[in-house]
């Protein structure tokens, strides 16, 4: 074992992973914002709008998230003749595909709000829209936190696939000191730590936020 | 008494192991060589129709092996793990258009050059201001992780360095304008022309051997190698080969 290797490569790694925190946060924000309207068109009452996102949600969940990263990366400069950044890429790639499970995730807690909530809200003449702002997607959030902290710490797992696309990332910046100095275990053993290290605060923080909202 | 037990166990643990510790020319002998490559290096090795792995250095590796009576057995991997893997005695030797480079002297043992050539840089036909290594300041220069031509590329001043997986992700990359040059070995970049005509050598780098790499342990078996290398080069061989895949 190269302690000393690990200790010599911990600013670029940190560095990486610094990048991989950008990109899963990012991400889980567009995610969030963009399921939460492919939620609603999940569940409106329109029907080909419903049609088309439930089609929009089985192509996100049915096919390999490298595969969606390599078509945004390789695709769109294809398509549309320009650069793309890769960070821009990825981030594009973890927010359209979190939106699919992120929009799973919503309905499930949307429909978890009893009925009566929305009766009670109407009867005492909220709009349709204000009863969703107002007293639905609220509560709907709350108890979504658990799943939504899963599907942080998934993004931030799964974020070490855009080192395929040559995003420095902490996964990549241990593979790039390995490639260099042939020591793969201490690479990835360093990069283990640092990763679990994210995700541990990930859940810590989700825990606070749960007791904290959970009270009121 | 449990003293001696103990160091009799401990004497007969390393009495076994010294005899299971054959020499790699004979384990290569009795077991076959396992031959480790990236096949995403066209003309040195690739994937044809069928998957099967193609190329110069099977080509060589299946040559020598004839020369000293061996069975070969080639395994693809990635480009980075190759080192690793040899040093964890997963395979024998790397065929893999590997340059000597000294950094890699320090870790694996090379055998005799096969095969000299410079590098080169490459770039979409349209792309104009690129004609020398410094010309690349300020722009995204595409490579293979692990490769001495990631090296060159970091020791360009101001140059952004993209280490793709694969070599012809790199390549794919410059052609799809994610990228705006390539530095690859020149038999390598002519193969990568044919595939993207849009692409254009701008400029020849310097010359870099090329050869098998061995663990350091391996003494006896990269010398017979040697030999038989030396061997392929009188008999004409070796131009044979060079002509079928680097033409």
């Amino acid at each position: 074992m190269d302690f000393g290797l690990i200790h010599d490569s911990l600013p670029f790694l940190l560095q990486g992973a610094w990048v991989t925190l950008r990109i899963t946060a990012l991400s889980l924000a567009f995610g969030i914002l963009l399921g939460t309207l492919v939620a609603l068109a999940r569940m409106s009452p329109v029907r080909w709008l419903s049609r088309l996102t439930l089609g929009y949600i089985e192509l996100l969940r049915g096919t390999p998230l490298l595969v969606q990263i390599f078509l945004i990366f390789f695709g769109i400069p294809q398509l549309t003749q320009r650069q793309i950044n890769e960070f821009v890429a990825g981030v594009i790639a973890f927010s359209i595909n979190s939106s699919a499970y992120v929009a799973e995730i919503l309905r499930a807690g949307i429909q978890s709000i009893p009925k009566g909530q929305r009766e009670a809200s109407l009867a005492l003449g909220l709009s349709p829209t204000q009863t969703l702002r107002y007293i639905i997607l609220p509560q709907a959030f709350i108890r979504v936190i658990p799943p939504l902290v899963n599907e942080g710490i998934a993004l931030l797992k799964n974020s070490s696939l855009l080192s395929a696309i040559a995003v420095v990332e902490l996964t990549r910046a241990g593979q790039l000191i390995s490639a260099r100095t042939f020591k793969p275990f201490e690479m990835y053993l360093a990069v283990s730590v640092i990763y679990l290290a994210m995700t541990l605060i990930l859940s810590w923080i989700a825990r606070q936020l749960e007791a904290r909202w959970q009270v009121r | 008494m449990r003293k001696w037990f103990t160091v009799m166990v401990l004497v007969g643990i390393l009495g076994a192991s010294s005899t299971l510790a054959q020499s790699c020319l004979a384990s290569a002998k009795t077991n076959g060589l396992t031959v480790g490559t990236s096949p995403d290096y066209p003309p040195f090795e690739s994937l044809d129709k069928d998957n099967k792995i193609i190329g110069f250095d099977v080509d060589l590796i299946n040559a020598i092996a004839a020369e000293l009576g061996f069975k070969v057995n080639i395994v693809g991997q990635s480009f980075d793990g190759l080192i690793p893997a040899l040093l964890s005695k997963k395979i024998d030797v790397i065929a893999a258009g590997l340059t000597i480079t000294e950094e890699r002297k320090k870790s694996v043992d090379f055998t005799r050059p096969y095969i000299s050539g410079p590098n080169v840089i490459i770039t979409r036909k349209e792309t104009s201001g690129i004609s020398k290594l410094e010309d690349l300041a300020g722009k995204k220069v595409a490579v293979q992780i692990g490769s001495a031509q990631e090296k060159i590329a970091s020791g360009v001043k101001g140059a952004e360095v993209k280490s793709y997986n694969l070599y012809t992700d790199a390549a794919l990359a410059v052609n799809t304008r994610q990228a705006d040059a390539l530095i690859v070995h020149r038999f390598v970049g002519r193969a990568f022309l044919k595939q993207y005509p849009d692409l254009k050598i701008v400029a020849e780098l310097n010359q870099v051997d090329t050869g098998l790499a061995l663990r350091k342990d391996c003494g006896d078996l990269r010398q017979a190698i040697d030999a038989a290398i030396e061997k392929l080069e009188k008999s004409g061989k070796m131009d044979e080969l060079a002509a079928k895949w680097f033409k």
